[in-house]
């Protein structure tokens, strides 16, 4: 009996300890504004681009005296890009009190770190592809300000019909990404074949020792063009075994090529490949205002997210400025959807399901080690 | 008829790799009955040794099959180092107590050794060098194998060729017969098992390296989680073919291979590893002690 009561007074101290934190209000000082992304593990450089943009513009609020008189500061969790860990991130922010979040980095992680914020703060994410996370509704106050993952499929297409491909393979690697990626490719074919015919829709087991089997299967099917869903390590493999056997497919894939590490583990076999990646925005006088910005901060390069996680800070904190509290969700989002704000990445405006309105990939060719974008019309 | 010697060939290799490794698996368990489920880990280290020792030597100037030569053997030497000192930390201690304490032992060592070269080397893919030289009379047939196959078969026949003449013909190997048959009698009759056992580790961690530094070649990249899949696979080959029995563990990858390979060609690739995991049940129902394992009387 006694180690029973000792046993449910643990249980209740327990319970008691996480929710200490919550009571801690937000100081008068600065405004806290969170970042939950990857900053280590091999997806780090990710987040590192999306929290040089964040950072940006920050800095630039903070020059001109803060946001709503307060200096911002930024407060930072690592999730590793894992499912598994966000929660976690996701409630140390939330339990510090903060209302305004920005990320997370990766499709997996955000959708878990959703659950854990269970819409208490406002969560701007500039690299969460996957559709269903504005798509499926439950997750009112999440926004993003990257393209979604079923534009890919729509801009590939384009590009092959252009090409004049006919016999189509496509393969993913049974992760929730590349699933994704693949149904929405066979589903647009289907709606519009064309010519486009697919020979071969099949998963591989990511990590395999060898793709030998895979590589036959392409050539028993005189596939033209591969598309392929999944991320950069297993591509790279394939498509190194499939020059090796003497087969040319073109190989076509996702952002998750978009990597200089696809380049650097395909070597010259990966050349002529072509991935989809997030327009570059690299060029316009504001964005090479903020590279050179960027630049006196760190050495490190600014990465394929930069523009997009500043655009989306400067969404937000315009929307914050105008509607003059950092705490009151619903204020905050009436003028994200409403008002187009002019950032470093163009205009931002969101639509009511959390999208930002007018994002678009592009397509890059990889030409002498090099992503070239593909100029299509 | 060309796709399916395109399978064929792919599944041969695929099988190459498994048997390497699922020999180190078979070898141990038929010593000390003993799952080692840091093997993988062996195969994975080197992979690493021989990245590491293609930078030096190839900064050194040497190229071409000397190179490869001479990275396997580096290779080769250090994981067995490895093995050797696995057993001394991780199972030695162990031995006498209970089947589970060296079990788990070795799923820690397994965890630690994964760890230990994602914080020591990185936590990222690898470029792994192309070791293997262009072989110009395969240039006809590059269809059908790879150059890199090639190579793989090659080191696998002579692993295999090499591995039965130490069990059958060296003093070495007839201890490690003697010991598999019977521990205690092994030891009346003179033979150190300490010795033998180390042997055995040392042994099954030179074949783990040389499928390490094979898939590296094939794969061009490495990371420090490919022993995982790789081992799970080869483990499931020793298995099959009856775990504790050498040849058993070569057919056993071979038969896995096929299997995987030839499901994904006429089946299809995405359940590829369902077909090849209902053979490997229906062979084990009908067979539990796997192709070429004995059956253990039970002793009452």
């Amino acid at each position: 009996m006694k180690s029973l009561v000792k046993f449910l007074a643990t249980l209740a101290l327990a319970a008691f300890l996480p929710l200490a934190p919550t009571a801690q209000a937000q100081d008068g000082g600065t405004l806290k504004i969170g970042f939950g992304g990857a900053l280590l593990g091999d997806t780090a450089s990710y987040g590192l681009s999306n929290l040089y943009g964040i950072e940006y513009a920050a800095a630039q609020v903070n020059a001109k005296g803060g946001l709503l008189g307060r200096q911002i500061e930024i407060v930072t969790e690592d999730d590793s890009c894992r499912p598994d860990l966000a929660p976690e991130a996701a409630l140390k922010l939330a339990n510090q009190g903060l209302k305004l979040i920005m990320g997370h980095t990766c499709s997996g992680a955000t959708r878990s770190a959703l659950s854990s914020y269970n819409n208490r703060v406002i969560l701007i994410s500039s690299s969460a592809t996957e559709v269903a996370l504005t798509e499926d509704g439950a997750s009112p106050y999440f926004f993003r300000t990257t393209p979604r993952d079923d534009a890919q499929a729509t801009i590939q297409l384009k590009y092959m019909k252009q090409k004049g491909y006919k016999k189509v393979a496509i393969l993913h690697d049974k992760g929730d990404y590349g699933i994704a990626l693949a149904e929405k490719m066979q589903n647009d074919i289907k709606a519009d074949p064309g010519d486009i015919q697919i020979v071969l829709f099949q998963g591989i087991t990511s990590g395999e020792v060898s793709y030998d089997d895979v590589v036959s299967l392409l050539r028993q099917n005189e596939a033209e063009v591969l598309i392929w869903g999944g991320y950069y390590s297993d591509a790279s493999k394939l498509i190194m075994q499939m020059r090796d056997k003497g087969l040319t497919t073109v190989v076509i894939g996702p952002d998750g090529l978009y990597n200089p590490s696809f380049i650097t583990l395909g070597g010259t076999a990966v050349e002529g490949s072509v991935a989809t990646g997030q327009a570059d925005l690299s060029n316009s006088e504001a964005a090479k205002a903020a590279i050179a910005d960027h630049n006196t901060r760190h050495t490190e390069e600014i990465g394929p997210y930069f523009f997009y996680a500043a655009g989306a800070a400067q969404a937000l904190f315009a929307a914050v400025e105008k509607a003059g509290t950092a705490d009151d969700l619903d204020a905050i989002k009436k003028h994200l959807t409403e008002d187009t704000v002019e950032t470093v990445m163009g205009p931002v405006r969101f639509d009511a399901k959390g999208d930002v309105i007018g994002a678009a990939f592009a397509l890059y060719e990889i030409k002498d080690g090099n992503f070239s974008e593909i100029k299509m019309d | 008829m060309n796709f399916f010697l395109d399978l064929f060939m792919s599944g041969l290799t695929k099988g190459s790799i498994y048997a390497l490794i699922a020999l180190g698996y078979t070898m141990v368990y038929g010593i000390i009955a003993l799952i080692n489920f840091a093997h993988g880990e062996i195969y994975m280290i080197g992979a690493f040794t021989a990245l590491l020792a293609s930078m030096v030597l190839g900064s050194l100037g040497l190229s071409g099959w000397g190179l490869l030569l001479s990275v396997a053997a580096i290779a080769a030497v250090y994981s067995a180092m490895y093995g050797w000192t696995v057993e001394r930390v991780a199972y030695k201690p162990l031995r006498g107590s209970s089947r589970l304490a060296p079990l788990i032992s070795a799923i820690g060592m397994s965890i630690f050794l994964q760890n230990y070269v994602q914080l020591a080397q990185s936590p990222n893919f690898l470029v792994f060098p192309d070791l293997v030289p262009q072989i110009d009379f395969l240039a006809p047939v590059a269809r059908y194998i790879s150059r890199t196959q090639l190579v793989i078969l090659l080191f696998t026949v002579f692993s295999m060729v090499g591995l039965t003449v130490f069990i059958k013909f060296t003093k070495m190997g007839m201890a490690m017969r003697a010991v598999a048959q019977d521990q205690t009698m092994a030891r009346l009759a003179g033979v150190n098992i300490d010795k033998v056992i180390s042997a055995t580790f040392v042994i099954g961690s030179i074949l783990a390296a040389l499928g390490g530094v094979l898939i590296g070649c094939s794969m061009r990249q490495i990371s420090f989680y490919i022993g995982f899949i790789a081992g799970m696979k080869a483990f499931t080959a020793a298995v099959l073919g009856g775990i504790g029995s050498i040849p058993g563990a070569v057919v056993g990858a071979l038969i896995l291979g096929f299997a995987e390979s030839f499901a994904a060609g006429y089946v299809s690739s995405s359940y590829k590893d369902v077909v090849a995991f209902i053979i490997l049940i229906i062979i084990l129902i009908f067979r539990p002690e796997g192709i070429m394992g004995q059956a253990q009387t039970q002793k009452v």
